[in-house]
């Protein structure tokens, strides 16, 4: 048993302050900075030494220095276009996998997750086989089967699968392309208003029902503006509003008309399957948190099927389902660098030919990071901003 | 009349812009047993923590058995481990064992071999009558064996001192006496303890001084006797007659 | 008036129970529901035999068969796979005795010798894959001389750096001995220390450039390891001071440190074959490490390591010095922020150019060090979860009973965050091995990199689709395997935990 009494008291000499908590915290602190700058120091230094010996620089400047190289898709370029330029293609090209990539998947993983809870044994089983598929492999190696295995082997250009004036072979997807005639700017505006009409008068109208019961038939009536109108305008404008570009056969190439290339469709593809996968499992999840209870108290209002998914389920279910949901998003916009794998020039190939041919690394790797945290930073704000809009507010 | 073991002058503490303590001084001598008691947010809770650093005074002075309590890690190490505490909500650690639970402190602390420990621990098992529950988990136990095994945790330090914050609000009201028996028994032993509690028949029975806080404020103190029968504070008389008539 | 006759059970209508009733519920319950099951029905079956037609008839599984050794191991030499074979053996023979004395639950010795046996294994483990290099006694006694006779010579052969290496490994021996022991034991071990450190005075007083090119005398940086090192050991023998076991198992340690030291100090080549260390077990540079076996290794190597440096980011990340707070943040979000596989470039590219023009680090060195801090962020954000996890009343009770707030964090804290966060670490991990795919970009040969290289074989041009069905057959039955043991370790843990 530890005995002290007054005159074995600590001492209160002047190294007391060596003990003191806060003094402990300041140092620790101190200390902590002083390693990180002392390691800084080191690791900078010796880049500053690797960056002369090999007579490479750390400034941006050689971004404006001719490419010397083309990008396969995207945007027109030629051999004399700068770094930046190409750079730019790739992102560009990135975005525009992310983008759609993000909507197919959305769909895909909600039909996909509502499918997992459906009545019926067989698709129930056939849904999860292909989510477990999805789940238990590399993405890497699905965009390798898909791409090498799938679309290469298509039948070439000559021997083609044509659907009317769809074509597939493996050097890509035709399709015919629109293109604006002299009456588009006027039918795109009209198309325009007729849409934000249409969603004013449905709220106007479902307000009004609800305000004075009275039946007024808001779906019905904005349909009618959003599909009759535009029609009415493409009809009867005298200059045609969209024309059709046909792509045809010439010699070994296809020209005329829109083309999706094997490579988009490749990591296009396999980012959709892949992340649909597990957008199903977070779709599924979600609807199944939202208690039980709560379906059978709707249904014994007397609310049909689909009003108690839309009105009671749905709205439930997507606070549980946003923060995974963002999740993927993140993922899927992080996994289309993947795209290297099968060719298709996003921002991560364009960057890596950039450092090929010019040796920059630092400024290279720094720009394409900094570029994909603030791809990252900007979805995440989006959905957080989501989230919070939908959050329940509690006691 | 010896030094008291613990003296507070003065103890102010803020939350923020919320102060919590407003000015407590008291002081407690070797072996008695003082209860706190008072409305909630009153700071009593708030105060006990304050002896054993739990919680940081920003004025005032705390001096427990002649040491101070200031920013000096020494210092604060030097009373936390003549000081045993028990808490509402047991605080068990969920992970170990009882009996791990008892002798954590004592391997890694006091730096004992496992064979003192665990016989220590064995022996305070005894103590507050649960010895055949050592190699069970805290979530098997009951509420009232869990605060027991609290108890003895805090006694297998051998602490001079022990503060019980609440110790029987958590509980079933059939497992309150059973909690209630070992502290009393700890306080014949002379134990030093600082008890914040609503158990008024635990202060009848064994306390040598009652506080009565509210606000912040030590209101009223004195003996079992004196603050029951004749209560001088307005604040008192209207807590006591809340909690002794129902 | 007769009783009511009391009804007799009945059996249900044929179609609601049995193999009809569940077909009836399950797949025909309704008319939508009836039109889904013959959809899928059909899809299933077209799909389903175009994939067994080409499985069976023009599939080249050859491509996989007859390369089934350059897939497992790469380029990995045939005569040393037997290595290969014995880590693995190791690694299964450890796992499953963890297993097993996990289950039983005892407190037996042969737990202190498991762990001693997953302490040694990473060492032995690299040394069985990589391979060693030791010193013949011929070595030993003709490079000992160096040292004591013509310490001038190592600094020019740039083996200097070996006194600093020696003085960090006495140094950490000495101070745990000093905080371990008491009274005399100790100061015996420091008397020992320091007629080692005696024999590498002469180096000492050589010279060579030191920061910013200061020429300073090796005493200078060998002296500040040798501090650095002892107050490591002495804080490290004053904790584990009450660990009775350890005495035992110190001369054992004394005894394997100071071979170590000499190896240490003794293996390098001064050009005359006579006295140069032999390969005992023959090298096997990592850069010829390809194959499954690579993809294991980047796995396994990257999960292990990345666990403590995880487990520091996340209790960083929640300290209350805002600097360390700030670090640790910024750290772990743009690691997060973006994609491995830049991660993995900036690791083979820029990694070079950060250390100093002599050290050159092998490219599976560097993937490795990528993956690491790739999984250690991440880590960090699950065990952050966990450490939220932890009620606040858990660490006030630890510290009223007197812990420091290293114990409170180790034996209260760290306990129970990581056991509420099991599930979550497994998934991750599990997603690193899937992960290490990506390294086929970088150049690095791994299961999916060397089925590329099977497919360009002139006789197994087209075989994409089996190569790649064999690397996806591969990760999924790893993948699987490792989320249903997970989630056999959530069911164990949760009974222990009630």
């Amino acid at each position: 048993m530890t005995e002290t009494s007054p005159e074995q008291t600590p001492k209160n000499s002047s190294f007391a302050f060596l003990r003191d908590l806060r003094f402990i915290q300041a140092l620790a602190q101190a200390v902590f900075v002083i390693l990180v700058l002392l390691a800084g120091r080191w690791l900078i230094g010796n880049l500053l030494e690797s960056v002369q010996t090999r007579g490479l620089s750390l400034s941006f400047d050689f971004f404006r220095r001719t490419a010397g190289f083309v990008v396969g898709e995207g945007l027109p370029m030629e051999r004399t276009d700068t770094f930046w330029y190409a750079y730019l293609i790739g992102l560009y090209n990135s975005l525009r996998v992310i983008g759609i990539g993000l909507l197919l998947a959305t769909v895909v993983g909600v039909l996909a997750g509502i499918a997992l809870l459906s009545t019926n044994w067989l698709l129930r089983s056939l849904v999860s086989i292909y989510v477990e598929i999805m789940r238990n492999t590399p993405l890497l190696v699905q965009l390798f089967f898909i791409y090498f295995g799938i679309i290469l082997k298509l039948p070439s250009l000559q021997d083609r699968i044509t659907v009317g004036a769809f074509s597939l072979s493996n050097r890509g997807f035709y399709f015919p392309k629109p293109i604006p005639g002299t009456g588009f700017p006027l039918w795109i505006a009209v198309t325009l208003a007729a849409v934000v009409v249409s969603i004013v008068l449905y709220r106007v109208l479902l307000n009004r029902r609800v305000q004075q019961g009275v039946e007024t038939r808001p779906l019905l009536w904005s349909g009618i503006i959003l599909i009759g109108v535009p029609a009415a305008v493409w009809i009867f404008t005298p200059g045609h509003p969209l024309a059709l570009d046909y792509p045809a056969l010439q010699g070994l190439r296809m020209e005329g008309g829109a083309t999706l290339s094997p490579e988009f469709a490749g990591i296009l593809v396999g980012l959709v399957l892949y992340t649909g996968a597990f957008i199903a499992d977070i779709v599924r999840a979600g609807i199944l948190a939202v208690a039980k209870g709560q379906q059978e108290a709707a249904t014994a209002l007397g609310l049909s099927k689909s009003q108690v998914l839309r009105l009671v389920v749905l709205p439930q279910a997507m606070r549980v389902i946003i923060p995974p949901l963002t999740n993927q998003f993140l993922n899927l916009a992080k996994n289309s660098s993947l795209a290297v794998g099968v060719g298709y020039p996003d921002l991560y190939n364009v960057s890596s030919t950039i450092f090929n041919q010019s040796g920059q690394a630092v400024q290279v790797i720094s720009l394409m990071m900094g570029t994909y945290l603030v791809m990252s930073l900007l979805i995440s704000a989006v959905m957080n901003y989501l989230n919070s809009r939908l959050q329940i507010k509690e006691r | 009349m010896s030094d008291p073991i613990i003296l507070c002058k003065d103890v102010h503490k803020w939350y923020g812009n919320f102060q919590a303590l407003k000015g407590v001084s008291m002081e407690v001598q070797k072996g008695e047993v003082i209860v706190i008691f008072g409305p909630s947010g009153s700071g009593k809770s708030t105060f006990i923590r304050t002896i054993n650093r739990l919680e940081e005074h920003q004025k005032g002075t705390i001096i427990v058995d002649g040491i101070e309590l200031t920013h000096d890690v020494r210092n604060i190490a030097a009373i936390r481990s003549e000081i045993g505490m028990v808490f509402q909500q047991f605080n068990l650690f969920p992970h170990l064992s009882v009996l791990q639970n008892v002798t954590l402190a004592p391997i890694w602390v006091r730096k004992w071999p496992k064979d003192k420990a665990e016989q220590v621990a064995h022996d305070l098992l005894e103590r507050v009558g649960i010895p055949e529950q050592a190699e069970k988990y805290p979530g098997q136990l009951s509420g009232g064996q869990q605060q027991r095994v609290a108890i003895a945790r805090a006694l297998a330090m051998q602490p001079k001192i022990m503060l019980f914050d609440e110790p029987t609000s958590a509980l079933d009201p059939e497992m309150i006496k059973e909690v209630l028996d070992v502290m009393t028994e700890l306080a014949k032993t002379g134990m030093t303890m600082l008890v914040v509690t609503h158990e008024m028949s635990f202060a009848r029975a064994v306390a040598h001084r009652m506080y009565f806080f509210d606000a912040g404020q030590v209101v009223e103190s004195g003996t079992p006797d004196e603050v029951f029968k004749n209560p001088q504070e307005d604040r008192t008389k209207l807590f006591l007659s809340q909690i002794l008539t129902h | 008036m007769t009783a009511p006759s009391i009804p007799t059970t009945e059996k249900p209508p044929v179609a609601s129970v049995g193999v009809l009733g569940w077909l009836r519920q399950n797949l025909f319950s309704s008319v939508a529901n009836s039109l889904l099951t013959l959809i899928s029905a059909a899809f299933l079956m077209f799909f389903g035999q175009a994939v067994l037609t080409w499985a069976f008839t023009q599939a080249n599984w050859g491509a996989v068969t007859g390369n089934l050794q350059v897939l497992t191991w790469g380029r990995y030499p045939e005569s040393q796979v037997w290595r290969l074979g014995v880590s693995v053996l190791i690694l299964l023979v450890l796992g499953g005795l963890t297993w097993w004395l996990w289950r039983r639950g005892a407190e037996s010795p042969a737990r202190r010798g498991l762990l001693f046996g997953w302490a040694v294994s990473p060492v032995a483990l690299t040394i069985l894959i990589h391979g060693i290099t030791l010193p013949t006694p011929a070595t030993i006694s003709n490079n000992f001389g160096y040292y004591l006779f013509r310490p001038d010579v190592l600094p020019l052969l740039e083996e200097s750096w070996r006194g600093g290496a020696a003085c960090i490994v006495i140094g950490l021996l000495g101070g745990l001995t000093w905080g371990y022991l008491q009274g005399r034991r100790r100061v015996l071990g420091l008397v020992a220390c320091g007629l080692i450190l005696l024999f590498l005075l002469p180096l000492g007083l050589q010279s060579e450039p030191w920061f910013f090119g200061v020429q300073v005398p090796i005493l200078l940086p060998m002296a500040i390891d040798l501090l650095l090192a002892t107050l490591v050991g002495n804080a490290a023998g004053r904790s584990l001071s009450n660990f009775e076991g350890l005495r035992r198992w110190l001369p054992w340690i004394w005894g394997l440190t100071l071979l170590l030291v000499v190896i240490l100090l003794t293996t390098f080549d001064v050009g005359v074959a006579r006295v140069a260390p032999v390969e005992t077990l023959p090298i096997v540079s990592p850069n010829i490490w390809s194959g499954i076996m690579l993809t294991l290794l980047l796995a396994v190597v990257s999960i292990v390591a990345s666990f403590p440096i995880g487990v520091l980011l996340a209790l960083g990340r929640r300290s209350k010095l805002p600097i360390v707070r700030g670090f640790c943040i910024l750290f772990i979000e743009v690691v997060r922020g973006v994609p491995l596989i830049t991660i993995l470039f900036m690791a083979q590219v820029m990694l070079p150019l950060f250390l100093p023009l002599e050290i050159s680090i092998d490219r599976v060195v560097r993937a490795m060090a990528g993956m690491t801090l790739f999984t250690a962020a991440y880590l960090a954000e699950i065990v952050r979860g966990g450490l939220q996890a932890v009620r606040n009343e858990q660490v006030e009770a630890a510290r009223a009973l007197g812990l420091s707030e290293v114990l409170v964090t180790v034996l209260i804290v760290l306990p129970q965050a990581l056991r509420a966060v099991i599930p979550p670490i497994m998934g991750q991990f599990v997603s690193i091995f899937k992960d290490t795919s990506l390294v086929a970009i970088v150049g690095l040969l791994d299961l999916l990199a060397v089925g590329q290289s099977v497919i360009k074989q002139r006789e197994y041009l087209g075989a994409v689709r089996e190569i790649y069905l064999f690397a996806g057959l591969f990760y999924f039955v790893v993948s699987y395997a490792m989320s249903v043991a997970s989630r056999r370790l959530e069911v164990q843990l949760g009974v222990v935990d009630s």
